[in-house]
């Protein structure tokens, strides 16, 4: 898998490369917007990590052309800024998720991670793993055949963990899915409806679908499952 | 008075920090960055022991981390103070009191904290929703926080003289004196820096080891629509 980076800060990229290349992803950087512009549309990449404070020609200019050029082409975006405001732009203008500095490689890895197979996510109306099935419309769930009682803010979390089957996702990026918040929290929120969670998906189940992922956040998986597009990072070069 | 010098309770610091948020918060980064400058100028002076690079390694990390923490609560307070109100919306703070507590009684409950909220009489207050909600969710998640184990957490919401009035009252864990601003006390800076930005007076005080922070906004005139739903 061949990624781009776009990063006016020669150092910051030198570590994101250096980063992503030890887990297996060819990287390429540009130091400008132009240069983005123009690698962007002319290779062909995986994902695109964009800056959008660039020299010549600005993130968003290089996001809005993407966007008309290379429609399915995920970009991640960096910025400085924190203001919802900002964030709702480059979503709309086309960004598939976005980070802000200072941010950790492990964060990073893994919102790549989950963008690089965010077009094999499901849009049915029922997610299903292994014996668990969360029917969206319809609002229930079921284990095994039997039916889970569910707070509205756990089916929130339970789908959008199901929606990610066997893709890790972090502590932020369920904070900004389920909770709609753009900060780090400052209590376990997060852990302990995943434990009320687990109370009710796993509880009495020899096989467990919520799994802690040490350093990382949380992963749904079943070892009988087929999760479309769950393919390890070692497996993806490109 | 400590031999060391005079130094703040945490009352005094607290106020300190809210006149000027950003100049303590720039203030607090000093203190991780000249860890980190003398743990890396001490680890490349002369050959050390691999454990001993570890160790500088790791150090650095919590550094960094810290240093991390610092930044965005500052970007975090320069976007709010920034930020256009826009009161294009009535919501009701009754409701965003209620939704926000029930949200993080699975918190409190893990910490034993309980949390007695009285929120009945609607409160339409103009703002937007979700910029309101973060915020409310930003100083019940800190007194969550803050509050000790097994204490009790007071949330109320009322009409007084007119304006609609929330009032967050926990008892107070006495910090150490001159301890650093925790991460929770960051989150409470932030909040209160929002909650003024958004029309509200904000008051923090400490009565008989109980703290409490009051918002106080104007009751919207009528419970409205927003303006993008008026009929043109």
């Amino acid at each position: 898998m061949r990624i781009l980076i776009a990063e006016d800060d020669e150092a910051l990229a030198k570590f994101v490369r250096q980063g992503l290349e030890a887990e297996n992803y060819v990287v390429d950087s540009v130091l400008d917007g132009e240069q983005a512009r123009i690698q962007a549309t002319e290779r062909d990449y995986g994902v695109v990590i964009l800056d959008l404070n660039l020299p010549k020609l600005d993130g968003v200019s290089v996001l809005r052309h993407l966007r008309l050029k290379k429609p399915s082409l995920p970009v991640l975006i960096l910025t400085q800024r924190t203001k919802v405001e900002d964030r709702v732009q480059c979503l709309d203008t086309g960004a598939d998720d976005y980070l802000a500095k200072p941010f950790s490689f492990s964060e990073l890895s893994a919102r790549l991670r989950a963008l690089l197979r965010r077009s094999h996510l499901p849009s049915e109306s029922v997610l299903t793993v292994g014996d668990l099935k969360l029917d969206r419309v319809g609002h229930q769930v079921e284990r095994a055949g039997r039916r889970i009682e569910l707070t509205t803010k756990e089916f929130c979390l339970l789908e959008y963990l199901m929606r990610n089957a066997g893709r890790k996702v972090t502590r932020s990026m369920i904070i900004e899915h389920v909770w709609n918040l753009t900060f780090d929290t400052t209590t376990n929120v997060v852990d302990v409806y995943i434990n009320y969670l687990r109370r009710k998906v796993d509880d009495g189940h020899p096989v467990k679908v919520i799994h802690t992922v040490r350093g990382v956040g949380y992963e749904v998986s079943h070892p009988g499952a087929t999760e479309p597009g769950a393919v390890a990072a070692s497996e993806v070069r490109g | 008075m400590s031999a060391a010098g005079p130094q703040l309770k945490s009352g005094a610091r607290w106020e300190l920090a809210s006149r000027d948020p950003l100049q303590h918060l720039l203030h607090a980064l000093n203190q991780p960055l000249t860890g980190l400058q003398c743990s890396l100028e001490l680890a490349t002076a002369r050959p050390r022991r691999p454990d001993q690079y570890i160790q500088t390694l790791r150090e650095g990390l919590a550094l960094t981390s810290r240093m991390r923490d610092l930044v965005n609560a500052m970007r975090e307070i320069v976007d709010l103070q920034s930020r256009d109100r826009r009161e294009t919306c009535s919501c009701h703070l009754d409701q965003l009191v209620r939704e926000t507590a029930a949200d993080l009684l699975p918190v409190a409950e893990e910490k034993k904290v309980r949390v007695c909220t009285q929120a009945d009489r609607p409160l339409p207050v103009m703002g937007d929703r979700a910029h309101l909600e973060a915020l409310m969710f930003r100083l019940l998640e800190s007194a969550v926080s803050l509050a000790p184990e097994g204490s009790d957490l007071h949330i109320t919401a009322v009409v007084e003289q007119g304006r609609a009035r929330v009032d967050v009252s926990w008892d107070e864990q006495p910090l150490p004196e001159s301890s650093p601003l925790s991460r929770v006390e960051m989150s409470l800076l932030i909040a209160e820096t929002g909650w003024r930005q958004a029309g509200a007076e904000w008051l923090r005080s400490r009565i008989e080891g109980a703290q409490t922070c009051t918002i106080q906004m104007s009751l919207a005139p009528e419970p409205s629509t927003c303006k993008e739903e008026r009929p043109k």
